[in-house]
Parts: C-alpha cells; structure tokens; sequence
C-alpha cells in the first residue's frame, strides 16, 4: 500500500507572467487530515485544481495514489472526491438529482448511497426544493454529499465552511473527523477559519505567494506555537524592571496596548505573580496563553496575515 | 461512456430549456396548421396548406431559422451553463478522460437537437393531416419523400448542433454562445457568398457545406447520388466538430 495518497514534485503553475505554484513538493500521507493554510491568492486554489485535473501543470509531477502517468492519473481521479470553489450544483435541480446525476456517471450501482449521503450532510428532509433554492450552508452540504458519494479514499475540499453557520461549522468539522477515524478517508482541506482548521487537521501545508513555505504535524505545530503568560498591568514600565531585575528574564514583549506576553517561568505563575504583586502593581489580568495558529501563519508568512 | 452517456441524458431530460423549446415548436406547428384550416387564402390568408404533406413541406422550410437559433439557446443552456455553474469541474475530476467527457456531451446534445428539429415538422404533419387531410405530392412517392427529407432532418440538426456545441465549448458562457450562433449562422452564408465573388474556391466549399444542405433540405426531387453527398457532408461534419470539440476542451483549463 502507498504511504503517500498525494505528492508533487518541483510543481509550477504560470499565468502568463504571474507564478501561481513555485517548485510546490506537497505530501499528503495516507489517512491524514492536511490543512492547506495561505491568504487568499497564495496558491491553494490553484494545487487543487491541478490535483483534480482541472488545470494542467506548467512543469512538475503530480502523484496521486502512487500514479503519475497521464492516463493513470486520470483513473487514480476516480478515487477522490472533490469539492472546489463555489457549490458546482445544477440549480434547477433538485438535491437527489443533483447526486443522481453524479451517481450515474461514476456508475455506481443502487440509489441507497443517495439517501446515505443525504442523511450523513443533514439534507435528507429537502424533498422537491431546487439547488437554487437552497442557502449558501445547504449548498456547500449538498457539494459535500456529491463529493462523498462512491466513498471516495480521498477528499479535497477547497473552503468547504464557507456560508456555514457556527453549528454547521462545528458539524461540518465532527463530520469530517468521524470519516476520517472510521473510514480512514485521507482529506486536503483549506479554510480561512485557522482555529477550525487547527482543532481538525492533523498535518499543515502552509503555502504563501505559490510557495509551500513549510509542512508540518499537528505535534510540530503545538511546539511551534509558543506559550506566554499574558499580563496586564498598571504600570507595563515597572512591570518590565522587575521581570528583569527580580526574575532574571528579558524574556518577554510589551506590545502596544501596554500588556505583557511573558515567555518564560510557564511553570511557576504564582512567582511571577508574587514579584508583580511585591512591587506595588496591580494586576488586572494575569493568564497562561499559547499563540494561535494564526499568529504563527502570520509569523511564518513574514508579517501581517492580511495584505 | 455508457455511463456518461447516461448521466448526460438525465441532465437533458431535467432540463427546462429543453422542453421549454419543444412546447414552443410543438404550439407553433399547431398554430401554423389551425391558420392553414381556417385562414382562407383567397381571403388575404398568409398560409396556402391545402393537406398533411404541404404542411410538413412548408415546415422543413421553415425549420433552418428553428435549427440555427433554437439549438445556439440550447446549446447555452445545455453545455455553456456548465462552465457558469460549475458543474463542468465535478465533470472533469470524476475521472474519466477529457475526450469521452465533450463526446458524451455533444453526443447527446445532438440527440436532442435532433429531436427538437423533427418537432415543428412532425406536428405539422401528423396535425396537418387530420385537419385537412394527407394529401400527395405531384408526380412522387410521398413516403419516400417524407423518408427522406426526415432522415436528412435528423442528420442535418445532428451536424449544426455538433457545430454549435463546438461554439458552446470554446466560448464558456450561454451568453456569448447565444449570440454568437445568431450572429454566425445569420450572416455566414451571406459573408461566404460575397466572399467568393473575390475567392471563386468558397463557392464551392459552401455547397459542400451544411449551410447549403439546410436549404435543400425541403427539396421535392434530388438524385441518388446528391443525396449521398449530403449525407456524407452531415456525417463528416459531424464527426469532424465533434474531434474538434475534444481537441479543445482536451486544452482548456476549468475556472
């Protein structure tokens, strides 16, 4: 069996003169959940679009399931299921006959896995109502039904959250998670929700300008992202003398807004407490945090996450 | 294929424009013979239908306008729609090769045509018939002649919409191919006739071409062997818009 479900090689797309992938070695393992992170017009789009087919590589390779060859890959598509972009429905039809019609091109015998579908995206009670008729959430569940009809080993959505509500962001991550675990169902997923993507991936991608910057674990990811103390006080200056003077450490930001992200003695709060209390300050907010998935996106991105 | 095929005539079969342009052309053949019965032509009446066969005589001369703006509509709403709603790309990455994908596509799309072309010329005939009676053609066989000029219906309708699918395809967008059929087929044949005033040659590409078929589709008389060239210029054009459907989408990138 292949470790990799997906990996590409030295992979670049160009647009005239704008490179969209830059020599892009992307590997996606068997079973995993991959987060693809990067801003809007990074590149994320694009990959998926060469992965699915729907766009050709300027040059690279791209493997799917162990295949690469033209042909093969084309056959190895048959395996995944796809949902990119906006909603691709048939709005004058209806959510059976949207699936109906994928179900018999893919020549998937029986319609049992249409109602299967249905009930695993909560669309199953949508009777004669039109794809056009449906909310941005319904049509984004019913894009998802499509893509998992034929029990695909390999699912690549591309923003899948979009039009969600909050509870439909949270059932669509159980969702996902529940596949995963029990199908073993490798996902390519992006999302502009960081904090969802972080409590559902268990491997990162992060892709800035057409460049994969990096690919890490969900373990890598944790240590990357550091642990402070957040501190608010009355005084940010004498605060600032006595994490210096009475706790030895330079470890430690002011930020603007005059609180303090202390990096340091994470394990004895009380002290650092004890000293501030000791030296006349009031504490206002005192708290263990751990930077965000977002600050390390931004961070790793070489500054603001919005350009 | 098969299953291509399949999936692609269950999209036809739902969709609205389709019918939509069946009733259209199946009201306007009722209308065309209820005026044949009851608008006297020697009392200023427009239509001089005097039997079922006139009827579907008149009506295989009207049948190019149906064919050339009835199926750029289609071939909006059936194939370009596809691009717009994003469908295409579930198309294309259900694994299947590019090739088979347009020609199960445009496969069906001139099945469709083709049944939209024998609408207006079948009620004409079958209505017209029992209104004002069958009829005979001067001096022919009238099975023979309906035979025929069915049978050049159907291939005829199957080559334009293979021609207009191929619009539909480099296009991308209902609109555009819309107005681009009316445009093309409207002013082609003029363009092509003035041209060759200059290019003697176009002359006789043009009556080797469908656009000149289309016009002698009504014809009461054609030899064997002028029937045999226009069954071949239908095929062959057929055959060779389709092949160029394929090389194009094979080429193009789904937004």
């Amino acid at each position: 069996m292949n470790e990799y479900v997906l990996r590409t090689h030295r992979l670049v797309k160009a647009y005239k003169n704008q490179l969209a992938l830059d020599d892009v070695n992307l590997n996606i393992r068997q079973g995993s959940i991959y987060g693809f992170i990067g801003q809007n017009g990074a590149g994320k789009s694009t990959l998926m679009k060469l992965v699915t087919g729907m766009a050709f590589p300027t040059s690279g390779t791209i493997e799917l399931f162990g295949e690469s060859g033209d042909k093969e890959l084309v056959r190895a598509r048959r395996r995944m299921g796809v949902a990119i972009e906006n909603p691709a429905l048939f709005p004058q039809l209806t959510a059976k006959e949207n699936l109906e019609i994928h179900r018999l091109q893919r020549g998937i015998p029986g319609k049992e896995c249409i109602r299967r579908v249905l009930e695993l995206v909560g669309l199953e009670g949508t009777g004669r109502k039109t794809a056009r008729n449906f909310s941005l959430g319904m049509k984004q569940r019913l894009a998802l039904a499509v893509a998992l009809l034929g029990d695909p080993e390999f699912l690549v959505l591309d923003e899948p959250t979009n039009g969600l509500d909050p509870v439909g962001v949270v059932e669509m991550r159980e969702l996902l998670q529940k596949l995963n675990r029990e199908t073993g169902i490798t996902i390519l997923i992006s999302s502009h929700i960081l904090s969802e993507l972080h409590l559902l991936a268990s491997h990162y991608g992060i892709i800035h300008r057409g460049r994969l910057l990096e690919e890490l674990t969900l373990d890598e990811l944790q240590k990357q992202c550091r642990q402070y103390i957040h501190i608010k006080v009355d005084s940010p200056e004498l605060a600032a003398s006595v994490l210096e003077q009475e706790l030895a450490t330079t470890k430690f930001e002011v930020l603007a807004d005059g609180t303090i992200q202390l990096f340091e003695h994470l394990g004895r709060p009380s002290r650092v407490s004890g000293a501030l209390a000791a030296a006349g300050l009031a504490i206002e907010q005192f708290m263990p945090m751990g930077e965000a998935l977002e600050s390390y996106f931004a961070k790793r991105i070489g500054g603001g996450a919005h350009e | 294929m098969n299953n291509l095929i399949r999936a692609e005539g269950y999209k036809l079969l739902r969709n609205r424009t389709f019918w939509l342009l069946l009733l259209v052309l199946a009201a306007a053949a009722v209308v065309n013979v209820l005026l044949a019965r009851f608008d006297d032509p020697n009392d200023g009446g427009a239509i001089d239908a005097l039997s079922g066969i006139d009827a579907w005589t008149s009506s295989l001369a009207a049948n190019p306008y149906i064919i050339k703006i009835g199926f750029g509509i289609l071939a909006g709403f059936f194939l370009s729609s596809e691009y717009a709603n994003g469908t295409m790309k579930r198309s294309v990455s259900a694994g299947f090769p590019r090739s088979r994908i347009i020609a199960a596509k445009l496969t069906v799309f001139s099945l469709g045509a083709m049944g939209a072309a024998l609408v207006y010329p079948l009620v004409n005939l079958v209505l017209g018939s029992l209104v004002l009676g069958f009829g005979e053609l001067p001096g022919g066989s009238e099975a023979e002649y309906i035979v025929r000029t069915l049978g050049m219906t159907l291939l005829v309708a199957a080559a334009f919409a293979a021609v207009t699918g191929w619009f539909a395809i480099l296009l991308n967008d209902s609109g555009k191919t819309i107005g681009f059929s009316f445009v093309f087929f409207f002013f082609i044949d003029g363009v092509i006739l003035m041209a060759s005033k200059y290019a003697p040659a176009l002359e006789t590409v043009y009556d080797y071409s469908i656009l000149r078929v289309i016009l002698d589709l009504a014809n009461e008389s054609v030899s064997r062997g002028d029937l045999l060239v226009d069954i071949a210029i239908c095929l062959l054009t057929w055959v060779a818009f389709v092949g160029l459907g394929i090389v194009v989408f094979r080429r193009k990138e789904i937004k």
